[in-house]
């Protein structure tokens, strides 16, 4: 996976990279606004990480630059402005996922594999059925069967399986969830996602021999017919 | 150590200055009335003249008329002669016959209708003594050519003018003196009681929190506003003894967490293999203390206004219902029940993210801090102007001395000091209640607690 990150703060940028490089991706680092627009518009990437404040140019013109020019690389934003709000606007300039400072690394790594994931297999939205392993989604009619015995899942339980499974393979953190189902951002005391994972898991895992959805402790979850 | 200026110089308050002012404005005002009563004194008393001298001429005319000209001089002239407080003067000058003048000057021939001029008169109180005096007078001319005039002293006129006038003057002078000395002591009386006002200041702000600001007297905006004063002095107070408290209790928590751990790292750095588990545990431990940390930074921003929001119209129920379907599993694994009975819209002006917020903050309450096979119920009542949320749970409820100390930062009670939690959970409530102008009430129902939240109704 190719990645341009375009940060200014030193620490924060040497982070990344170091992470990235030891899951054996390669980074370019741009410090500046205006270079790191040049960078994006000369070379191609997989995933692009923008910090939202910048010298020399604001993290979201240049996302409306890159979007203006037709280049349709995953963009996620990376900053410490967070609010609901400054999220919506992100989004709304053309980005495809917002990371509020702090981040855990772990948070990171997994949102950028998912737009990766997005970027390369675009068709995903568009099929109807998605099979991983002997499980059988069809995302048309809603139904869901394993090993060819039909199973009945609650419209939550069916939103939650789809959710993973639209993104099969891939760590799915628990503060996705929360956004992508939820949609609302709110901090909670309870462990209302693994409540619903082990519903769900109860109906798709239970009484079949391989388990595919799997716990990645301190991170979250992952749909996968391989273990 | 600060000093602030505690005496007032009477002369620059702005009470005096206002009595000043008032005094000038009621001088000038007490002085044009005056004026403007002489002026019509006088007027009054001229016109009243008038009114005489014509009745005097309407007499002669008709006298005149009826027997002519020297005739006339004759009647008057006996009239005079007779009549002893006679207050007239009068010129009769037939055509032919006897002129008749009692002191009138000739040079009155000059006059037609009313005029004033200089007469002679033999003062018969005072033993014939001739004098000269003021006179008004009134003349016509009959057409048979007989002159005839009469005239009245008009000096008790300049008297009347020039007492009214004295009046006018020393009345607006004594007006203007009573209202300075009166805004005076209306000043001193003032700056007296603000005296003790500012001493209390003066103590308030060299760190005696506990002193409140005396009564002002003098009027209810006064004494409104001393009680407004106290009552923030008050809040204060509270806030900083808060403050102090909050700054205490977050040393505490936060430094047990950093022990756990530090104690966690300190096993795993002298065990040889690196073991996942307590890696977790310790990641655990760190994401424990994060949230803690973005629940503080929540209600700061909350608290401070710099979060921005919002106000739509929002339905309350959808936002609650959104809620128990995300938690109703969580709930149901720890045995206890998440119940909500409500099918239509209950419209209110809130931020959504805000009040999803709040409920989810409050079901967590309901879930740590009550026993295995509570039922928590969330109900909403429509009033006529309000939306009422009630959440309220049948488990083991809250000592009633602390129920006020619930929505207190870290405020944990005795019952709830081993559950996990931020112990900021109620205050991020009630901030965001105070944000919607709204009012929680928190009551013990034996069994278990109810949380009422009173909205305003919002019309779609």
């Amino acid at each position: 996976m190719k990645v341009l990150l375009i940060e200014d703060d030193q620490k924060t940028g040497a982070f990344i990279v170091r992470g990235f490089a030891e899951l054996g991706h390669s980074v370019n680092w741009s410090v500046d606004g205006k270079i790191g627009l040049e960078v994006a518009l000369k070379e191609r990437y997989d995933v692009i990480i923008i910090d939202r404040m910048l010298p020399g140019l604001s993290g979201l013109n240049i996302i409306e630059i890159l979007r203006k020019k037709c280049i349709t690389t995953p963009i996620l934003i990376l900053t410490a402005l967070s609010a609901v709000d400054e999220r919506v606007e992100g989004l709304e300039t053309g980005a495809d996922d917002y990371l509020g400072k702090p981040f855990a690394f772990s948070e990171l790594i997994a949102r950028v594999r998912a737009l990766y994931r997005r970027g390369k297999d675009e068709n995903v939205g568009s099929r109807e059925e998605i099979i991983i392993g002997d499980l059988h989604v069809n995302l048309r009619t809603r139904s869901v069967s394993r090993a060819g015995r039909r199973l009945d899942l609650t419209p939550q339980e069916y939103r939650l399986l789809e959710f993973l499974i639209r993104r099969a393979g891939q760590t799915v953190t628990r503060t996705m969830l929360l956004e992508g189902l939820w949609s609302y951002d709110f901090d909670t005391q309870t462990n209302i996602i693994d409540a619903h994972v082990s519903r769900l898991r109860s109906k798709i895992d239970r009484d079949f021999k391989k388990p595919l959805l799997h716990t990645l402790r301190g991170v979250g979850y992952v749909l996968d017919a391989k273990n | 150590m600060l000093r602030i200026k505690r005496t007032l110089s009477l002369w620059r308050t702005a009470t005096f200055r206002l009595a000043m002012i008032f005094a000038t404005i009621f001088g000038f005002g007490a002085a044009i009335l005056l004026i403007v009563l002489d002026f019509g004194v006088a007027r009054f008393a001229e016109e009243e003249l008038h009114d005489a001298l014509r009745h005097q001429m309407a007499i002669m005319r008709a006298d005149a008329q009826l027997e002519g000209g020297a005739a006339l001089a004759n009647i008057l002239a006996e009239h005079v002669r007779t009549d002893s407080i006679n207050r007239y003067y009068y010129l009769v000058i037939p055509p032919s016959g006897e002129v008749f003048n009692s002191g009138i000057p000739e040079e009155v021939k000059t006059i037609s209708g009313f005029g004033t001029l200089q007469a002679t008169a033999s003062d018969v109180s005072r033993n014939g003594e001739i004098s000269k005096i003021g006179v008004i007078v009134l003349t016509e001319r009959m057409p048979d050519g007989t002159f005839m005039a009469v005239g009245r002293e008009s000096s008790y006129l300049n008297a009347l003018r020039s007492g009214l006038n004295r009046i006018a003057i020393w009345g607006s002078i004594s007006l203007i003196l009573l209202a300075i000395i009166a805004g005076l002591f209306i000043g001193m009386l003032f700056l007296r009681r603000l005296e003790h006002v500012n001493s209390t200041t003066g103590r308030i702000i060299e760190g005696n929190l506990s002193e409140r600001l005396p009564s002002i007297g003098f009027g209810q905006e006064f004494d409104v506003l001393v009680r407004n004063l106290n009552e923030m002095l008050d809040r204060l107070e509270a806030a900083i003894a808060g403050m102090r408290q909050i700054s205490t209790d977050f040393a505490h928590d936060l430094r047990g967490a950093l022990t756990r751990l530090r104690n966690q790292l300190e096993e795993l750095e002298s065990s040889s293999d690196t073991q996942k588990t307590k890696i977790e545990s310790a990641i655990e431990e760190a994401d424990s203390l994060l949230s803690l940390f973005n629940a503080m930074l929540r209600l700061a921003r909350l608290e401070a206004g710099s979060i921005q929001y919002d106000m739509i119209t929002v339905d309350l129920a959808e936002i609650i219902r959104r809620a128990i379907a995300a938690y109703l599993p969580a709930a149901e694994d720890g045995g206890r029940q998440l119940l909500c009975n409500f099918d239509k819209a209950y419209p209110i002006i809130g931020d959504p993210a805000l009040l999803s917020q709040l409920i989810a903050n409050l079901i967590d309450n309901g879930l740590c801090h009550t026993p295995p096979n509570t039922t928590i119920e969330i109900e909403l009542l429509s009033e006529a102007d309000a939306v009422i949320l009630k959440v309220k749970d049948d488990g083991i409820g809250v000592a009633e001395a602390e129920i006020l100390n619930l929505t207190k930062r870290f405020y944990r009670t005795d019952q709830s000091r081993t559950n996990p939690g931020t112990g900021l959970g109620l205050s991020l409530v009630a901030a965001i209640v105070e944000l919607h102008r709204a009012e929680m009430k928190i009551k013990n129902r034996y069994p278990g607690l109810l949380i009422e939240i009173t909205f305003k109704h919002a019309t779609l």
